[in-house]
């Protein structure tokens, strides 16, 4: 069996949590529970010929990269960036950290989770946003933790680059 | 060579086929030894698995293992174990602490193992976030994390980390046997393949168990002794008090069929039952009635308040001992009317009449069926009385029938001798009193009967003899 290492990095409060319980347990609480530090869970894909065995680091929103969030992401083969549709500096964030990963781990598969799209009346971004993300070699997947739309689509997006590279 | 071979292979198996017998007399003498002692050792460790499973089912400490057992919910073999371990390696994780990615992993079976993957990233975070906030820079250490009975003791290497899961308090050994492990891990190119660190972690899976602690026999049936006595007082209490509630209910029911007592509660006593309710004074005595049943009236505490009581055989014995019944009267119950037959005195039926229907209660009664006494005496004479022939001429006397029933009762008794004897007798007074009529004192009257000579049942002569005195010797008769 396969073992990679998953990163979740995004601003507090965007569904990084919610996303993995989804995925990894199919379930979601619209209860609200911060993360102090990091949280693990792992996550098998019975992928032809080798199962793969992903590790799945939950970090705490919006910690800097540095400290011991720099050893957490050590390692890392893969990250799930997420942001909140209906608040715009958590892309704002992003954008920032995807720089600071490249600076720390190189040029690792990642992909954009654009979360709570179950209430995307009440977005901020435009189509024509993404749009621009997405010729920037941004793999960008609306998703919503709530009612499980586009969660694995984005994790197994994600999944696929890391066998790859 | 190979031809050789060959036809020495082929010739084995074509006379193995054919004669098969030979070759299993041949090898017998070598086969059987080994099979004896085959089965004498797994029958020597088949009676001590079943000695051990005896000693442990059987002593306190096992019976407290059970109910942790059962209170966890983990086998009771598990708990056996646990209990007598110094210590115990269940899980030994190779980590690479880069990423915290598990490498490999080795677990004794059996047991309840956490997720190996997630230990070892948690295990790295944790460690990663205690050398960045104590600013430890050495990267090969030694470390020890416990959180309760759980203890991890951790190798680091350059590249990898050891971890064992470890259960009780380990020795001192172990962390070499970590240590040369770790040695051996980094002393080889990292392959990629699962398990290759397998047969390095493998040692040290150590366990070390408590030595068995050798008892006497005597104390511990002493201690078999004790909890069985314990295990079986409260059922030979509860037999005692099932025992007794039975035989208070005898008694209870005995003393129900009683008439004139009414039980209105029961209860166990001290070492006898306590019977609560009302008796009538006229009632069979219960302590009699107890004893006839075969039961010992001793046991029993009667407290019985008096009561009036409407029973037919109660209130019999009450009219008969209260009024003086005579024993001619009989008394039935039918249809809730109290019947009196038989024959009674008129003057105590007419003297008790109203007392019986004060004493009867709510009993109504009828006396139409009971007969006057003194009526049927007097019945009865009189058919005697007709059936006598009385010899007595009319004019000569008469006799005066009385109502008196006693010489009524007399006269009915007299023979046919009696009677004539009797009118004879008057007849002779009636001539003596005739002559003191006519003047001749009665002292000169002598009447008397000379014998019995030619008299029969009808004929009785009396003589009336009157004495001159002044010549002597002479009278008449």
């Amino acid at each position: 069996m396969l073992r990679k290492k998953l990163i979740l990095l995004g601003a507090p409060a965007v569904g990084k949590t919610s996303l993995i319980a989804r995925w990894v347990k199919g379930i979601f609480s619209e209860k609200y529970i911060a993360t102090i530090g990091v949280k693990i869970e792992k996550k098998i894909l019975p992928i032809d010929p080798e199962a793969l065995m992903l590790q799945i680091w939950d970090l705490q929103g919006g910690s800097e990269i540095k400290g011991p969030f720099q050893a957490y992401i050590r390692g890392a083969e893969g990250c799930l960036f997420v942001a909140d549709g209906t608040r715009p500096e958590t892309l704002q964030y992003v954008l920032r950290l995807r720089g600071q990963i490249l600076g720390e781990l190189g040029d690792i598969p990642f992909v954009l989770a654009l979360n709570k799209s179950d209430v995307a009346e009440d977005w901020k971004f435009s189509s024509g946003e993404i749009g621009i993300m997405e010729k920037e070699n941004w793999a960008v997947f609306k998703t919503s933790a709530k009612s499980g739309d586009g969660v694995e689509v984005a994790f197994l997006a994600l999944s696929k680059r890391m066998l790859q590279k | 060579m190979k031809a050789i071979k060959l036809l020495v292979d082929y010739s084995i198996m074509d006379s193995l086929a054919s004669k098969p017998q030979v070759y299993a007399d041949a090898i017998l003498p070598f086969l059987l030894p080994a099979l004896r002692l085959a089965i004498g050792t797994f029958m020597s460790d088949l009676v001590a698995n079943i000695q051990q499973i005896l000693e442990r089912s059987l002593s306190a400490e096992s019976i407290k293992w059970r109910i942790e057992a059962l209170r966890t919910g983990r086998p009771f073999s598990e708990i056996a174990v646990l209990h007598s371990l110094i210590y115990r390696v269940e899980q030994v994780l190779l980590i690479n602490h880069q990423s915290g990615l598990l490498l490999d992993h080795v677990e004794i079976p059996d047991t309840v193992i956490a997720d190996a993957d997630l230990i070892s990233g948690m295990l790295t975070a944790i460690t990663d976030f205690i050398q960045d906030t104590f600013q430890i820079q050495n990267t090969t250490s030694s470390g020890t994390m416990q959180y309760g009975q759980q203890l991890i003791w951790i190798e680091r290497g350059r590249n990898v980390t050891i971890a064992a899961i470890v259960r009780g308090q380990p020795s001192p050994q172990l962390r070499e046997l970590l240590q040369n492990a770790l040695k051996q891990v980094e002393s080889r190119k990292m392959p990629l393949q699962e398990g290759f660190a397998t047969e390095y972690l493998k040692p040290c899976l150590a366990a070390a168990y408590q030595p068995k602690e050798q008892k006497s026999n005597y104390w511990r049936n002493i201690a078999i002794g004790i909890v069985a006595a314990v295990l079986l007082c409260p059922v030979l209490l509860l037999a005692i008090h099932v025992r007794s509630l039975l035989l208070l209910k005898r008694y209870e029911s005995l003393l129900k069929t009683i008439p004139g007592i009414v039980v209105t509660r029961s209860e166990l006593g001290s070492g006898h039952f306590n019977f609560y309710g009302f008796m009538d004074r006229y009632t069979l005595d219960p302590r009699v009635e107890l004893q006839k049943a075969d039961l010992d009236p001793k046991e029993a505490t009667l407290d019985l308040k008096p009561f009036v009581s409407e029973d037919s055989s109660i209130l019999e014995r009450r009219l008969r001992v209260v009024l003086a019944v005579p024993q001619s009267i009989e008394f039935h119950l039918k249809n809730g009317i109290l019947h009196l037959t038989g024959s009674a005195p008129l003057s105590w039926m007419n003297s008790n009449r109203d007392r019986l229907t004060l004493m009867s209660g709510v009993i109504p009664f009828d006396m139409s069926e009971l007969k006057d006494t003194e009526y049927l005496k007097i019945r009865d004479i009189k058919e005697k009385i007709e059936r006598q022939t009385f010899p007595f001429q009319p004019g000569v006397t008469m006799y005066e029938f009385t109502r008196n029933l006693k010489e009524l009762n007399r006269l009915s008794k007299l023979t046919q001798r009696d009677w004539t004897l009797l009118i004879q007798g008057q007849r002779a007074n009636e001539v003596a009193r005739t002559l003191e009529k006519l003047g001749i004192p009665s002292r000169k009257i002598r009447t008397a009967r000379p014998g019995s000579a030619g008299e029969d049942g009808r004929a009785v002569h009396f003589q009336v003899t009157v004495f001159d005195s002044r010549r002597k010797g002479h009278r008449a008769s």
